[in-house]
């Protein structure tokens, strides 16, 4: 498959100020997959998410999409080329309702509906799928962690991206949770979007990435299926500590 | 499925006769008092109202508080009256004149504070209020201190909006009240109000699925500020004369509180919180003014407080989730539940397509 990738990142660099974050990061992201990205507390794995979404541009380096060039575009431009994001720290519209929530994402992006009876009726599928349905009159606020990250999706889900990106989705679920929240993200990955992920919980990472780019102290260390990532030696020095240090 | 659509028809029968019997009486309070004092109270609470209606869209809907509607209340006041003292142009032809130069001039101001987020939209509001009145105090054309009258010549005249007696103003400035709540209204249920309230919870969110949030907050302003300009252009028609004083900072306050009162996250907040706060005021300075100069001031603000300290949503966010609207609902208007409503909405739109 030598087919354009749909997202491809070539040598971007994130100074603030003096700190650099991320430095000289490249990867490419294939259509139609889940991609992951992995890497300690502090490795630049939100920097180089926001700055693939266009939440601040990268200090060096291109963005492309399609072949396109979208370093420059601003984040709210995106959901026209149908790619949408999720936050970390959710982010719902506290106090509207989830319906609500949703049908508002329906209003927007490239395939905005045009009355506000389509943009329900279209909540209501989005609702549905991500299994939000028999809570829609509940206000936001009043929901807990799981569904709040349910309903991040249900969100970028409304604006019909074919390219998703979920900044840690998982964070602060239990197993169960954990694997609900999985099996979604395979639902989603089948419908025919493409995702990339970050991800801490490991778990997830292996089970539902065919391809997994792993971030130490800003630089791309290892990127592989999951298998090979996590037999590279320096991922596991990295994230378990040298082997045979046993005076460390 | 069918008991569902009696059910629905049943209650927007209801709701229909209820709100008819609301307007009816509006109508009617003229035909039975006939206080000048009483039926100014009643405009007065018409255009401060619709005035705090323009202060909503942008505090309430879009989270943008604003300081500064009394100076495009008195900048639409302005240029209308400009239009037809020196232009000689038709009243109404200047109402819509002073809105259009209104909503340029807050469009223009506001893009570049917009840019920046957080309290410079307020600060520049205040700002840009009492700028515009220092300079009209101090321009000849704006007629300085002494203001600008405007020329009463003798009967009545609709088409000029002169009236010598308080119904017809009464009647023009409830026809504006419902007409500039049945506009926000619409808002809120269009994509813009969905995109303005996106950006009050969250500018990130908002721009994540696609809102441009400098656009939609441009949107607002100028909306905000043209319906503003038509209350000063009713202000200016009614009491003649207007003044730089139109625009002092208090009366910005004034159009935030019915909103605040009422429950600034809904449409029909200023509309609640006008009702009761300003014939509140009016009582109080009638009252007890003459007793101890001030007093009524300190009143209102005991009762402003007394609101803020006890229903921090204002009227309506304590009364939408309160027992009175419950038996209201259910006993009076016989309102179905939300999913009846729903199911029936969503199955009257299927029909149509098939």
């Amino acid at each position: 498959m030598d087919k354009t990738p749909i997202i491809e990142v070539q040598h971007i660099t994130k100074r603030f100020k003096g700190l650099t974050a991320v430095k000289d990061v490249s990867f490419s992201i294939r259509e139609g997959a889940i991609t992951g990205m992995i890497g300690p507390n502090g490795a630049g794995k939100s920097t180089t998410f926001n700055m693939i979404c266009g939440y601040y541009p990268p200090t060096e380096g291109k963005i492309f999409y399609r072949g396109q060039d979208i370093t420059d575009k601003k984040a709210y431009e995106y959901t026209k080329m149908k790619i949408a994001r999720t936050f970390q720290i959710m982010k719902p519209l506290k106090n509207l309702s989830v319906l609500e929530n949703v049908v508002a994402s329906c209003y927007f992006g490239h395939a905005a509906a045009k009355s506000e009876h389509e943009a329900r009726e279209r909540a209501m599928e989005v609702l549905q799928f991500t299994g939000l349905y028999e809570k829609r009159h509940i206000l936001s606020k009043d929901m807990g962690t799981p569904d709040q990250k349910r309903l991040e999706m249900a969100r970028a889900l409304a604006t019909k991206p074919e390219m998703l990106f979920l900044d840690e989705n998982m964070a602060g679920l239990n197993p169960a949770e954990t694997e609900a929240a999985i099996e979604l993200i395979r639902q989603i990955n089948r419908s025919g979007v493409t995702i990339f992920l970050i991800e801490h919980i490991m778990q997830a990472v292996v089970s539902l990435c065919e391809e997994v780019i792993v971030l130490h102290h800003g630089e791309k260390i290892a990127e592989g299926t999951p298998q090979q990532v996590m037999n590279d030696p320096y991922v596991m020095e990295v994230y378990l500590g040298k082997k045979e240090g046993s005076h460390a | 499925m069918n008991e569902n659509i009696k059910a629905v028809r049943v209650y927007r029968r209801n709701l229909t006769v209820v709100l008819g019997l609301i307007l009816l009486i509006f109508c009617l309070i003229p035909v039975f008092v006939k206080s000048p004092y009483i039926l100014n109270v009643f405009i007065l609470v018409f255009y401060m109202s619709t005035l705090s209606m323009a202060w909503n869209l942008l505090g309430g809907m879009t989270g943008q508080n604003s300081l500064g509607h009394a100076a495009y209340m008195g900048l639409g006041a302005y240029v209308s009256c400009l239009f037809i003292t020196k232009a000689h142009v038709n009243p109404w032809v200047s109402a819509v004149l002073g809105m259009v130069v209104v909503g340029l001039v807050a469009g223009i101001i506001f893009f570049p504070c917009f840019i920046l987020r957080g309290p410079y939209f307020t600060l520049v509001s205040i700002a840009f209020g009492e700028a515009l009145r220092q300079f009209i105090i101090n321009s000849t054309f704006f007629g300085r201190a002494s203001g600008i009258g405007l020329p009463f010549k003798r009967g009545d005249s609709f088409l000029d909006f002169r009236f010598a007696g308080k119904e017809p103003y009464y009647y023009i400035g409830l026809v504006m009240v419902i007409l500039i709540y049945l506009l926000m209204k619409k808002i809120e249920r269009s994509r813009m109000g969905y995109a303005l309230r996106t950006i009050r919870e969250d500018e990130d969110a908002a721009a994540a699925i696609g809102i441009n949030p400098i656009r939609y907050k441009i949107m607002a302003v100028v909306v905000s500020a043209m319906v503003a300009a038509l209350v000063g252009f009713f202000y200016a028609s009614y009491t003649r004369y207007i003044d730089p004083e139109l625009m002092v900072q208090a009366k910005s306050t004034e159009s935030v509180l019915p909103a605040v009162v009422g429950g600034a996250a809904y449409v029909e907040g200023p509309l609640v919180g006008g009702l009761i706060m300003i014939p509140l005021s009016e009582f109080l300075r009638a009252k007890y003014s003459a007793i101890l100069p001030g007093i009524n001031m300190l009143l209102y603000a005991v009762a402003l407080l007394a609101v803020i300290r006890f229903r921090p949503t204002g009227i309506l966010g304590w009364y939408m989730h309160s027992g009175l609207k419950k038996a209201i609902d259910t006993k009076i208007l016989k309102k179905p539940p939300v999913e009846v409503l729903e199911a029936v909405e969503l199955d009257k739109h299927r029909g149509k397509e098939a």
